[in-house]
């Protein structure tokens, strides 16, 4: 078998066990709160049937391993529950926000991977140089920002003075697609800035390594241009740290856009777990927890499945 | 807490001055010591803000002069007056209390704890490494900020749960900084030396292998430091940090929202503030942990 496809296989006991783990830490939030479970989430001014009713639907009767496995058996079936304070499927209200957050997300990781790979690459050629040391040093700047400041800043000089972009608000894509590129634009480049700072320290590190080895000497000895060198030659056996750093950032787009959607009022699951937590919504919070987190874990799964496939030393079982 | 305090932790270290020659690096030592003096300065001004705020000379942080409200700068307000006319200075010195507090109680429980059980895991090794890992990778699946958010709706928030809560949570992150450099300090001569000539594993784990893991996860701490006060500047534009009308930074900028059409001044102050101290804490540590890895080629 291919080396990288075993190599995958071989983690997925202990992807099941972490995705277990993970869904067992939320599931005692709800369980382990202080007094009645039941009371805490309905209020104080719950009547005594709603009161036994949720008591019944929670199965709070039950022993906690029972509880945890038919809760688990919903959850994996689509159902997490059902809002108590809007009635909606808390399944459902994700799935009307995901979209936003998504493209969100993307948008912003493939913003700052536009910026910082010639970035990072042109810092790593010229070492040490003019440019280098201004990178250097604005990526420590750019770093020390944090999101919900850049998205003020962005929207004084770009909502406020210059009038270009909305400030607030979300156009759907299928309504409008002129519309949702411009209410998606400021958010993502907030989300995305200190990502570019981390991205292009990590390439150009990875960069300076590969730029010293046998094999581009021998390109730049056969008289193979710069351009061609950098990316042709250097590029790709620089870029493993980035696709791990990639995923270990996903985490931290996701945290990142709970307060960007707030900050321009965009409808996405960000702004849900917000507006859950304000109304003391715990179901959802808890629905949304358990979403949040195992999307996290699947995501670095993913991409540390995908360093085994374009590492050679890995995908073909080479020693490294 | 990964992805926010996860800026040392698992970076490799590699030499930025690898291709740069002789005097160019001299050149860059001599630029860093002063942006290093400044970045200590700002952090000493900061420290000493937050201790002395009620007792400087200071206009009353909570004052409200309706009149004299969103006023720019002037010899009366140094920093102008936010929307409720009350003195941005003052406000700003005073908010430096609740950044200095926050952020240093949250790294030390998490530095400590943190500190102890990666020693733990890098000396004893076996199981209890095993199991320390394992709980890491749980805590740390979860983006970080999500999983405050959701503890705090579930206990409270309190300028205290704040502290607490950020400290547990990175505990995981100070762990692995620690276990790694307790794995490579074991490894080393004096240690080898101390367990052959029979010392007992205390005094190995606490003189030998502790005073070595002690500045790298310093290093660490310094930036950790700075995502605390991002982390309580989000949560006060979230609503969730501590109640008006007491200030902080965070509470201060996302005030200043609310009066964009009219004036940014109310803006500018606590961004500066919060910039500069959470730059001068990544510039410490990161030429502490220059200085580490030059001792450690020395040797």
């Amino acid at each position: 078998m291919n080396p990288a496809v075993s190599r995958t296989l071989r983690r997925v006991p202990r992807l099941v066990l972490t995705l277990l783990a993970v869904s067992f830490c939320t599931f005692l939030l709800t369980n382990l709160l202080p007094g009645d479970p039941a009371l805490t989430i309905l209020g104080e001014n719950a009547s005594d049937e709603q009161i036994e009713a949720l008591r019944a639907d929670l199965r709070l009767d039950d022993p906690i391993l029972v509880r945890y496995v038919a809760w688990l058996g919903d959850a994996l079936t689509g159902d997490l529950g059902t809002s108590y304070r809007t009635g909606q499927s808390v399944t459902d209200a994700i799935i009307e926000r995901l979209p936003v957050t998504l493209e969100l997300g993307i948008v912003s990781l493939a913003l700052s991977l536009i910026v910082a790979i010639p970035l990072g690459v042109w810092s790593a050629y010229r070492a040490g140089g003019l440019v280098d040391r201004f990178l250097t040093t604005a990526s420590f700047g750019l770093m020390a920002v944090p999101g919900f400041m850049l998205a003020l800043f962005l929207i004084i000089v770009f909502a406020v003075r210059l009038g270009w972009l909305p400030s607030t608000g979300w156009v759907r894509f299928s309504e409008d697609p002129v519309g949702n590129i411009r209410s998606v634009i400021l958010p993502a480049i907030a989300l995305g800035a200190n990502e570019i700072a981390v991205f292009m320290r990590v390439l150009r590190s990875d960069m300076l390594t590969t730029l010293n080895q046998d094999s581009i000497t021998m390109a730049r000895a056969k008289g193979l241009s710069a351009g061609r060198i950098l990316t042709f030659h250097a590029l790709r056996p620089s870029s493993l740290s980035l696709v791990t750093i990639i995923g270990v950032q996903i985490g931290a787009i996701i945290g990142g856009s709970v307060i960007i959607e707030t900050m321009f009022a965009l409808p996405g699951v960000g702004r849900l777990l917000i507006d859950s937590i304000a109304e003391r919504d715990l179901v959802t919070v808890q629905g949304l927890a358990l979403v949040i987190g195992v999307s996290v874990i699947v995501v670095n799964f993913i991409t540390d499945s995908i360093y085994g496939f374009i590492d050679p030393r890995i995908r073909d079982g080479r020693n490294a | 807490m990964a992805e926010m305090l996860d800026v040392a932790a698992d970076q490799p270290v590699t030499s930025a001055t690898a291709d740069a020659p002789a005097e160019v690096i001299a050149r860059r030592r001599r630029r860093w010591r002063v942006t290093t003096v400044l970045s200590v300065g700002w952090l000493v001004l900061t420290v000493f803000a937050a201790l002395a705020a009620d007792l400087l000379p200071l206009i009353d942080p909570n004052l409200v002069d309706a009149k004299n409200a969103l006023q720019p700068p002037s010899a009366d307000h140094w920093l102008g007056t936010d929307g409720l006319g009350r003195d941005q200075f003052s406000r700003i010195v005073h908010g430096a209390q609740v950044s200095v507090l926050v952020s240093v109680s949250a790294v030390a429980v998490g530095m400590l704890v943190g500190g102890m059980l990666g020693l733990l895991a890098g000396y004893v090794r076996g199981r209890v490494e095993g199991a320390i890992l394992a709980v890491s990778d749980v805590v740390l699946a979860f983006p970080g900020l999500v999983l405050l958010l959701v503890l705090l709706a579930y206990i409270g928030r309190s300028l205290f749960a704040i502290a607490v809560i950020v400290g547990i949570l990175s505990i995981p992150l100070y762990a692995r900084v620690a276990r790694a450099n307790t794995l490579s300090v074991t490894e080393r001569e004096f240690v080898r030396a101390a367990t052959v000539l029979g010392a007992d594993r205390s005094r190995i784990v606490f003189r030998e292998i502790l005073p070595n893991i002690i500045l790298p996860l310093t290093a660490y701490g310094f930036v950790a430091l700075g995502k605390v006060i991002v982390l309580e500047g989000s949560l006060a534009f979230l609503g969730l940090s501590v109640q008006p009308p007491d200030p902080t930074w965070g509470q201060m900028i996302a005030d200043s929202k609310r009066h964009l059409s009219d004036t940014i001044w109310p803006a500018i102050g606590p961004s500066v503030a919060m910039f500069l101290t959470v730059l001068s804490l990544s510039l410490v540590g990161d030429r502490m942990r220059h200085r580490i890895d030059a001792r450690a080629e020395a040797m």
